[in-house]
């Protein structure tokens, strides 16, 4: 099912991790933090990726951009294999249309950098330019993502959080990406600088008719800003469907409860509203439930779900794994 | 509504080699008794120093405060004893940190941690302690707590442990329960059981909570009162619906207006340009003026705090009876405007 306009397809992505291993080094249990999933984005659109802590939705934004190898299933970035070509010799090529926008704004600038260093790094890497066309580059950058030139001879201690996550951002569009997967980019600032990066987000978007992947846990920040969002629980894809969709109807037991959760910053909304509360915690990904992994705090848990693994179906241009869904 | 705290003027300032930051200024406000009042702000803008101020936790030095007074029961906790405090302090008033992990002792079993508060405060025995503490556990909902009293805390998930802290922080039924964001850290999931089960307690003991949150969704679920804090300073403070269905302060009023809602679609969300003031020199006059687009030339001096009616109060300049516009007709033009805000 190869497609022209899909930038990215992921088939049977899996990604297992050691978690012990033996005298010898044989791996003796693993970490299942990814098993199993397919999806695709299209060219200039938002996937949103959500799920809760440890569902794996930051290992699949790192497998797709090449920092992990997948242990099954592969990635293609418009129809080419991902981790085939970062192993030979189109590894830049590669690298170049794939970027990344991290989490921690002050984990991930180096702090012995300068801001022009940390954006000029990526242009120097794949000789973009030299010289003062390498300056006006970052300069231009810079200004493109709401801070000043000035600020390039400075180092990231002197920027605030919002101001750092911006710089991420400059050096992600260094190379003229055309995927940037955006792993909680927004979720370690404050409230009102949240919709700055965001509204950038999307404006820059627009401009180079970039392809997002927005990984969060914020669901109402995700609706705001996907186009289809995909839900993951303890590892696989349980639902996927356009934005509006996902919301108004959601299939799956999980997605339910996981949208009925939200808080709705309106009192009286929120004061009169009925709340699926889910039981207990989420199992440990080291030893998952068998058959379909939500079953153990799924109110609707049938004696099926504990044999069979529900797989993803299309119902209508809306996928849901679910035995109650998929007869 | 007979309060149970009553927070009057109070100022917190921290004394750093870099210079004095003024944490919290001139921050005034009652809880009555059951009651939950919410305390929303951005980092930094003094939510956290004010509750620990109520609590007796300012480390002196570096902190101090120069001025004010925090009543409960007839005395001032600011001029209170450490050992005066420490009877309080668990006891009459306790708290809730946000940070679940790095809360707890690790190297004791949570039963134990558990049974301190009624071996310290009720002067138990430790093994009726322990049973204390297994009825505790059961009421805020763990599961087979006759098991769960032996183990440690990494040996719990997060929001398990979070749920320990709320035992812990109930141990002694305390009168006022000061809730610092108690689910930031957690999952949304795992967010709605532990507010549920707030709201619960609430309801049945009737505890008076202070709730200190960034989330105006979480706000939206339980709050009484809400009090918004900017650079150290309530800025606004009005009962739960009030505040959302009307604010009056152009912060509080961008704060609503850029948080997307889930059963809403907005084309963009509406920023708020710039960022909080450092508070080592905090502008002289309205600490939101570099920020706020209704700006005037007066914003440039300290607003007071102005009263719209008996229970809402608002520290703007736009409210004052010489003020050439209201807010209203601010807020409603901006909004027609749509677009960036």
């Amino acid at each position: 099912m190869s497609n022209e306009q899909n930038v990215i397809e992921v088939k049977n992505l899996t990604k297992y991790f050691a978690a012990t291993r033996s005298l010898f080094g044989k791996v003796l249990t693993h970490v299942k933090a990814v098993e199993n999933v397919s999806f695709h984005v299209k060219k200039g659109e938002t996937l949103g990726l959500v799920g809760e802590t440890g569902c794996g939705k930051s290992t699949i934004g790192r497998t797709v951009v090449g920092l992990y190898r997948p242990t099954a299933g592969q990635a293609l970035f418009k129809g080419q294999d991902i981790h085939a070509a970062i192993a030979g010799p189109e590894a830049l090529a590669m690298r170049r249309k794939i970027q990344m926008i991290f989490q921690d704004p002050y984990a991930s600038l180096n702090p012995r950098m300068t801001v022009g260093d940390i954006i000029g790094e990526p242009i120097d890497i794949h000789q973009l330019a030299k010289g003062s066309e390498r300056n006006d580059r970052i300069y231009s950058l810079l200004r493109r993502v709401g801070l000043n030139p000035e600020h390039a001879s400075r180092f990231p201690h002197e920027f605030s959080g919002g101001q750092r996550q911006r710089i991420g951002i400059a050096r992600s569009l260094a190379v003229d990406p055309e995927f940037i997967i955006c792993d909680e980019p927004i979720s370690a600032l404050d409230v009102s600088i949240q919709a700055q990066v965001v509204n950038l987000l999307q404006e820059l978007q627009q401009q180079y008719g970039l392809t997002y992947l927005f990984i969060a846990h914020d669901l109402s920040m995700v609706k705001h800003i996907s186009n289809r969002v995909a839900v993951m629980y303890l590892g696989s894809l349980v639902e996927l469907a356009d934005c509006d969709e996902l919301y108004c109807n959601p299939q799956h037991p999980y997605t339910q409860a996981l949208l009925s959760a939200i808080p709705i910053p309106d009192p009286g909304v929120e004061l009169t509203r009925q709340r699926i509360i889910l039981e207990g915690d989420v199992p440990s990904p080291l030893n998952p439930p068998s058959g379909c992994k939500f079953r153990t705090r799924c109110r609707y848990a049938m004696p099926k779900c504990a044999e069979e693994n529900p797989v993803l179906t299309n119902i209508g241009d809306h996928f849901v794994a679910c035995h109650l869904v998929n007869k | 509504m007979e309060p149970i705290l009553s927070v009057e003027d109070l100022k917190v300032v921290f004394h750093t080699y870099a210079g004095t930051v003024q944490a919290v200024s001139n921050v005034s406000f009652q809880l009555g008794k059951g009651e939950v009042l919410g305390i929303v702000g951005e980092s930094g803008c003094g939510k956290s120093v004010t509750s620990s101020a109520i609590m007796g936790l300012i480390p002196t030095p570096p902190g101090d405060i120069p001025s004010g007074r925090i009543m409960f029961e007839g005395k001032d906790i600011v001029k209170m004893s450490e050992k005066e405090l420490r009877a309080i302090r668990g006891n009459d008033i306790s708290m809730i940190f946000q940070d679940p992990m790095t809360s707890l002792n690790p190297v004791l079993t949570v039963g134990l941690q558990l049974a301190e508060s009624f071996m310290i405060h009720k002067n138990m025995a430790k093994g009726p302690a322990l049973e204390k503490a297994v009825d505790m556990l059961r009421m805020v909902g763990i599961p087979s707590p006759e098991a769960r009293i032996s183990l440690y805390p990494h040996q719990m998930s997060g929001g398990m442990r979070q749920r320990v802290m709320i035992a812990m922080a109930l141990a002694c039924s305390p009168k006022i329960l000061i809730a610092d964001e108690p689910t930031t850290a957690l999952d949304v999931t795992i967010q709605a059981q532990i507010m549920d089960l707030m709201k619960n307690l609430n309801k049945q003991l009737s505890t008076s909570i202070i709730l200190i949150t960034h989330d105006l969704g979480v706000v939206a679920g339980i709050c009484d009162r809400v009090m918004v804090m900017y650079a150290g300073k309530a800025v606004e403070m009005a009962p739960l619906k009030e505040l959302y269905a009307n604010p009056r302060h152009p912060y509080t009023w961008s704060l609503l207006k850029s948080v997307p809602r889930m059963d809403q679609k907005k084309e963009c969300l509406a920023s708020i340009a710039g960022q909080p003031p450092d508070l080592l020199s905090p502008p002289p006059g309205c600490a939101f003026m570099p920020r706020c687009r209704f700006a005037m030339e007066i914003c440039k001096q300290p607003p007071e705090l102005l009263s719209i009616n008996e229970n809402h109060t608002c520290r703007c300049w736009l409210l004052h009876k010489n003020s050439p516009f209201t807010p209203e007709s601010l807020f409603t033009e901006a909004e027609k405007e749509g677009a960036a805000i």
